[in-house]
Formats: structure tokens, C-alpha cells, sequence
């Protein structure tokens, strides 16, 4: 959620521009990992797909809504109930689409042993935060930054074991998108513009060095990874 | 966090076979074998298979058998070589 006051109409676009590119860039990630499902049908594949797909629709989905506004500024707090349900709308994207990420993203690496134990710790937390009811946005930020903690352990650990540069891109992303929401939970508390601001553009670096990953990764048949 | 041993995919073995005739240009079987670590009879369905996909090609020498890959199997090792280096970032692999 963003309040726009007076001159932010800036701020606006630049955080609609930032959200756009990002979608683009999870819908990237998305569509690769459906075309490779495709061929060596891995069922991982389809949790990062689908979970992308999600975070992607997302934030084209805010994106354009922050872009409509601020062609349309004047009219700001009657388009409040818009923004608001886009806001929703796009949360509980993005909460589905880390949850599915999360579950298949450490699958690999726990859920041969605990798979039910991951799963309880996920719906019980899920439950005691929406029980916080009108910080609708607060409680999702709290249960995203837990998801993206365990993606980033889980992206730790797999790291570790692998010693590559492809994991250790993915785990910087994914890590620079848990500060982003650690952000936005202190921008949505401290009431700050400019915090959310912050976030998004740690967001927004989070996505672009899974640009890079893709980039790269799309590229090891003529570039050999060090 | 137990470390637990894979078994190779079927396309990992594609891969490894795949990646051997790349290497050597033209591989004979035994050196595909060895590279690629397959038993004889397994290795040969598995030739089988990459012929019939027109992603590799048998050429004779002589008494010698050679394997080499085809336009389609090139494309289809730098394919294979994307998706595990996707994979990688994800902590899986092929």
C-alpha cells in the first residue's frame, strides 16, 4: 500500500516503473521454468514456475494500477478503493506465490524427512498472523519474511553444498528480497514514504540479479561458468 | 542436512554421452563407455535411442565405429548444458 501525497507522483512512477520491470523479469524466471519442465520434466520446476508466475502478475498487476494513478493524480482518493484492493490483490499473490516457491525450493534440500513438520510450521504461522486482521499488509509482510528466510537458508545451504556461481546469484537475490520486505514492514510501521521507496528498490536489485542469473545461466553453453 | 547419493537421470546420461562425443569430435563406443560411465548393453540402448532421435549419427571407418553428433544434437547439448546451469542456481541438477 502507498500514500501519495502532494508531489510523490515521482515517487509513484518510479516504484510503478520498478514493479513493472520486476514482474517482467519473475515472468522471465517463470516461463523458463515451465519451457525447461517441459523437457527434463522436473516437478520443482513447476513450484518455481508457478510461483513466479504468481510474484510476476502481481507486480505488473500494481505496477500498471500505480502507473494509471498517477496519470490520473487529481482523482487520487476516490481511486483509493482501487489501489486498495490491488494492494490485497497483489499481496496475497505475493504471499501465495513465496509460499509455493518456498515449498518447492526446500523441498529439495529437507522434504524427505520433515515434509509435513515444513508444512505445519508454514500454515500454523500463516493462521496466527492473519489473526492481526486490519494490519492486513504488516501480517503479510511478517509471514513473506518468513518464507523468504527459509528460501534464503534453504538457498544458503544449497550454496554450500554446491559452490557455484549460479546458486550464489539466486541466493543473493532471493536474500536482497527479504531485506526489501524487512523494508517495507519498517516503512509500513515508521508511516514512511521514502522507506517503501527503499524497498522497492532492493526489490527491484533483487530482481535484476535474477536477470543476471538468467542471462548467465542462458548462456553456459557458449560461456563456461568459473 | 544428509547428503544423499542420486541416481543419474536419463538425461544426465544423455548428457555425459552426449558431452563425450563433443569433446573427442568423433568417440567410439568404448571411450563413450568409459567417459560416460555406462555398462555396454545400457550404453547401446542409449545410442539406440540418440540415433533414432537423429542426435547423433553412426560413421564407419573401417573396422572402426564412430559416433559423432548431428546439427540437432549440438543444439540440443548447448539446450541441456542452459538447463542444468538453471537447475544449478535452484540447487537441483539434471
Amino acid at each position: 500500500m502507498i500514500i501519495v501525497y502532494g508531489n510523490q507522483v515521482i515517487y509513484l512512477n518510479i516504484n510503478a516503473i520498478l514493479y513493472v520491470i520486476s514482474g517482467i523479469i519473475a515472468l522471465s524466471i517463470s516461463y523458463v521454468s515451465y519451457k525447461y519442465n517441459k523437457i527434463i520434466k522436473e516437478n520443482v520446476l513447476n513450484y518455481i514456475s508457478l510461483g513466479f508466475a504468481l510474484l510476476g502478475l502481481g507486480l505488473i498487476i500494481q505496477g500498471s494500477l500505480m502507473i494509471l494513478l498517477s496519470f490520473n493524480i487529481a482523482r487520487i482518493s476516490e481511486d483509493l478503493r482501487a489501489t486498495y484492493i490491488s494492494s490485497l490483490v497483489y499481496l496475497f499473490l505475493q504471499l501465495i506465490a513465496y509460499t509455493i516457491i518456498t515449498i518447492g525450493y526446500t523441498k529439495e534440500a529437507y522434504w524427505s524427512s520433515s515434509e509435513l513438520f515444513l508444512l505445519t510450521i508454514i500454515l500454523t504461522k500463516k493462521r496466527e498472523y492473519f489473526l492481526l486482521g486490519a494490519y492486513i499488509f504488516d501480517a503479510v509482510q511478517i509471514i513473506l519474511i518468513f518464507l523468504l528466510g527459509l528460501i534464503v537458508f534453504t538457498g544458503y545451504l544449497i550454496h554450500i553444498r554446491n559452490k557455484n556461481t549460479f546458486s550464489l546469484l539466486v541466493l543473493i537475490a532471493f536474500s536482497l528480497m527479504l531485506i526489501s520486505h524487512i523494508t517495507y514492514l519498517f516503512s509500513s510501521l515508521s508511516f514512511s514514504v521514502n522507506y517503501y521507496f527503499v524497498a522497492n528498490i532492493i526489490q527491484f536489485f533483487g530482481f535484476l540479479l535474477l536477470l543476471i542469473f538468467l542471462i548467465r545461466s542462458g548462456h553456459i553453453g557458449r560461456t563456461k561458468e568459473k | 542436512m544428509v547428503e544423499q547419493k542420486k541416481n543419474r537421470s536419463r538425461v544426465k546420461i544423455y548428457l555425459d554421452i552426449l558431452e563425450t562425443i563433443e569433446r573427442e569430435d568423433k568417440a567410439r563406443l568404448t571411450r563413450i563407455m568409459y567417459n560416460a560411465n555406462i555398462p555396454y548393453d545400457r550404453l547401446l540402448k542409449y545410442i539406440d535411442e540418440l540415433k533414432q532421435k537423429d542426435i547423433i549419427n553412426e560413421v564407419n571407418d573401417g573396422d572402426n565405429r564412430y559416433y559423432i553428433l548431428t546439427d540437432k544434437g549440438k543444439e540440443f547439448v548447448k539446450e541441456l548444458k542452459k538447463i542444468d546451469s538453471f537447475l544449478r542456481g535452484f540447487g537441483l541438477s539434471l
